[in-house]
C-alpha cells in the first residue's frame, strides 16, 4: 500500500490478487463484502451476520468455523485522533482515505508516528509524493527490532533523504488548524506543523468475537490455537494475523503478524479443517523492509533476544561488498550474525545494504541456514551460486560464518570484506 | 454436509477458502468481510 500512495503502483486493483467475483467461478466460494459477523454461537455452530449495506441480519450455519479477523492499527488514546488528516495504514480502505486526502487537501508537511517498517516505507512514500516528513518515535532509534548499530545507518540513510527523526518523544495530541483539519503534532519534544500524520505505532490481534466465544487468548492477546491451529474451542480455528504461533528457535509462544505467513497458514489450516495433519512448524522472526535504497532485514533472534532465551551468544559484525571491484553494480552492506557459543549454532542474522548489495538474498541463506539448524563452522562450506555478476567468489554469508568461526575459537579473521586472507 | 465460514477476507481467510475449495470439493465455503475489499496485500 505505500508503494500505491507513492505511484509506483498505480491502481489499487492490482493490490488485490483475486475479485470477489472470482472467487466464485474459480473456487466456487461465496464472498460476501460489507458483511459483518456480530456473533459466534459455537453451542449451535452458526454465526449471526449483519448486511452492512442493508442492516439486515441473518444467520449462518457451519460445521467448521475460521478465524481469520487479522490485526488492526493501533490508535493511541490521545486527543485529535479522529481529525480529517490523521490516519492508520492497514486496510486498502485507508491507502486510499490517505491519497484521496492527499489529492484534496495538497498536504506539505507529514508527521508519521512510529519509525517502525511501516513508518520507513511512508517516509520513501511521502518524501516521493513530495511531502516535509518527521517521523516520531518513542524508542532512541529508528526500526526499534534491529540492533542499535545498524538502525542508526538506517537513521544516517533517512535524514539524508530529508526525514527529520524526532526520536525519545512521545507524541501527546494534534491539533486542529483554523480550517478543522489537522494543524499541529503536539510531541513531549515540542510542536510539529503538519497538515496529515500516520499512524504506525503498531497493531493489535481483533479478538472481540473469538473472546465472546470462550476461545482461549495467548501471547499478547492474540488467539491462542496449535499447530494444527485449532483453537481451545472444538470446530473453530484461526489463522493468520489474529493468531498466535511459537518461534522456532525459543519454542516459545509468539505473536508475529505477517502477510506471508498469513498465507502459509491459511492454506494449511485449510488442509486440517478437512482431515488433515499438518503442523505448522512456527516462525523465525524474519522480516524486510525497503527504506529509501537501503534494504533493513533480519531473522532469528538478536544478540539481546538470544540471551533471554537462555543462550550464550556471540556476535560478528562486518562490512561486505556484493561483488568484486572489477564487475559494475555491486553494492555495500553491513552485516550482523549471532551465533550460540557452546554449539556454534546460528541463531540471527540481520542486515542493512544498499539496493545494489542484494542484501536480502543473504539474509534469506541465514533463514534457511538457521532454520537447518547449521552450525557456523557447516556454514564456511555451503556451496553458494558464484559467478562474478552475482556475488564474490567466497559470498558473503560464507565470510561471516568464517569471522564467526574465527571468533568462536579465539581467533581473529584475516579475511577482508570480499572474502580475501589479508 | 460440510459447511466452512470463514470471518475476514484478507490474506489468511481467502487463501484458505481456496484452499478448501480444492482440498473438499463438496464443502460449502462462505466467506464474511467486513470491509470493501478482499484477498489485497498491504
Amino acid at each position: 500500500m505505500p508503494y500505491f500512495i507513492s505511484g509506483v503502483t498505480a491502481d489499487h486493483n492490482s493490490l488485490i490478487s483475486r475479485k470477489v467475483e472470482e472467487f466464485r467461478s474459480l473456487n466456487g466460494v461465496d464472498v460476501f463484502t460489507r458483511h459483518r459477523v456480530d456473533e459466534v454461537d459455537a453451542v449451535n455452530m452458526r454465526v449471526k451476520v449483519v448486511d452492512l449495506d442493508s442492516g439486515g441480519e441473518s444467520w449462518a450455519d457451519y460445521t467448521r468455523l475460521l478465524l481469520a479477523t487479522g490485526a488492526s492499527a493501533v490508535i493511541p488514546p490521545l486527543e485529535g485522533t479522529d481529525l480529517p488528516g490523521v490516519f492508520p495504514l492497514r486496510k486498502l480502505e485507508d491507502s486510499l482515505s490517505i491519497k484521496e486526502f492527499l489529492k484534496s487537501n495538497r498536504p506539505r508537511r507529514a508527521v508519521i508516528v512510529g519509525a517502525g517498517p511501516i513508518g520507513m516505507e511512508m517516509s520513501e512514500s511521502f518524501r516521493t509524493v513530495g511531502l516535509e516528513v518527521s517521523v516520531v518515535e518513542m524508542a532512541d532509534q529508528v526500526m526499534p527490532y534491529m540492533d542499535g548499530d545498524l538502525a542508526a545507518r538506517v537513521q544516517a540513510q533517512i535524514e539524508k533523504e530529508g526525514v527529520n527523526c524526532l526520536l525519545g518523544q512521545r507524541v501527546e495530541a494534534f491539533e486542529a488548524g483554523p480550517d478543522g483539519a489537522l494543524g499541529k503534532v503536539i510531541t513531549s519534544g515540542g510542536e510539529l506543523e503538519a497538515d496529515l500524520a500516520l499512524l504506525a505505532i503498531g497493531v493489535k490481534p481483533v479478538t472481540d468475537l473469538a473472546t465472546a466465544a470462550g476461545v482461549e487468548l495467548g501471547v499478547k492477546g492474540a488467539i491462542r490455537v496449535d499447530g494444527h491451529m485449532r483453537t481451545s474451542v472444538p470446530g473453530i480455528y484461526a489463522a493468520g494475523d489474529c493468531a498466535t504461533t511459537r518461534n522456532v528457535l525459543t519454542g516459545r509462544e509468539a505473536w508475529v503478524p505477517l502477510g506471508s505467513t498469513s498465507r502459509k497458514q491459511g492454506r494449511l489450516v485449510a488442509d486440517n479443517m478437512f482431515g488433515g495433519d499438518a503442523e505448522f512448524p512456527g516462525v523465525q522472526g524474519t522480516a524486510v523492509v525497503k527504506a529509501f535504497d537501503l534494504t533493513v532485514g533480519r531473522t532469528g533472534l538478536s544478540g539481546s533476544e538470544a540471551v533471554e532465551a537462555g543462550f550464550e551468544p556471540v556476535e560478528i559484525s562486518m562490512e561486505a561488498e556484493s561483488l568484486h571491484a572489477y564487475y559494475p553494480g555491486r553494492g555495500v552492506m553491513d552485516l550482523k550474525l549471532v551465533a550460540d557459543l557452546p554449539t556454534g549454532r546460528l541463531l540471527g542474522a540481520q542486515v542493512v545494504g544498499e539496493m545494489s548489495s542484494v542484501a536480502e538474498k543473504r539474509l534469506d541463506i541465514f533463514v534457511v541456514a538457521i532454520r537447518a539448524g547449521l552450525t557456523a563452522d557447516e556454514s564456511q562450506y555451503l556451496d553458494l551460486a558464484y559467478a562474478p555478476p552475482y556475488s564474490t567468489a567466497v559470498d558473503v554469508p560464507v565470510i561471516a560464518a568464517n569471522l564467526m568461526v574465527g571468533k568462536i575459537g579465539g581467533k581473529a579473521c584475516s579475511c577482508n570484506g570480499e572474502g580475501l586472507e589479508r | 454436509m460440510d459447511k466452512l465460514v470463514v470471518i475476514g477476507g484478507v490474506a489468511a481467510g481467502t487463501t484458505a477458502a481456496a484452499r478448501a475449495s480444492r482440498c473438499c470439493k463438496d464443502a460449502e465455503i462462505t466467506v464474511f468481510e467486513q470491509g470493501r475489499f478482499v484477498a489485497y496485500s498491504g
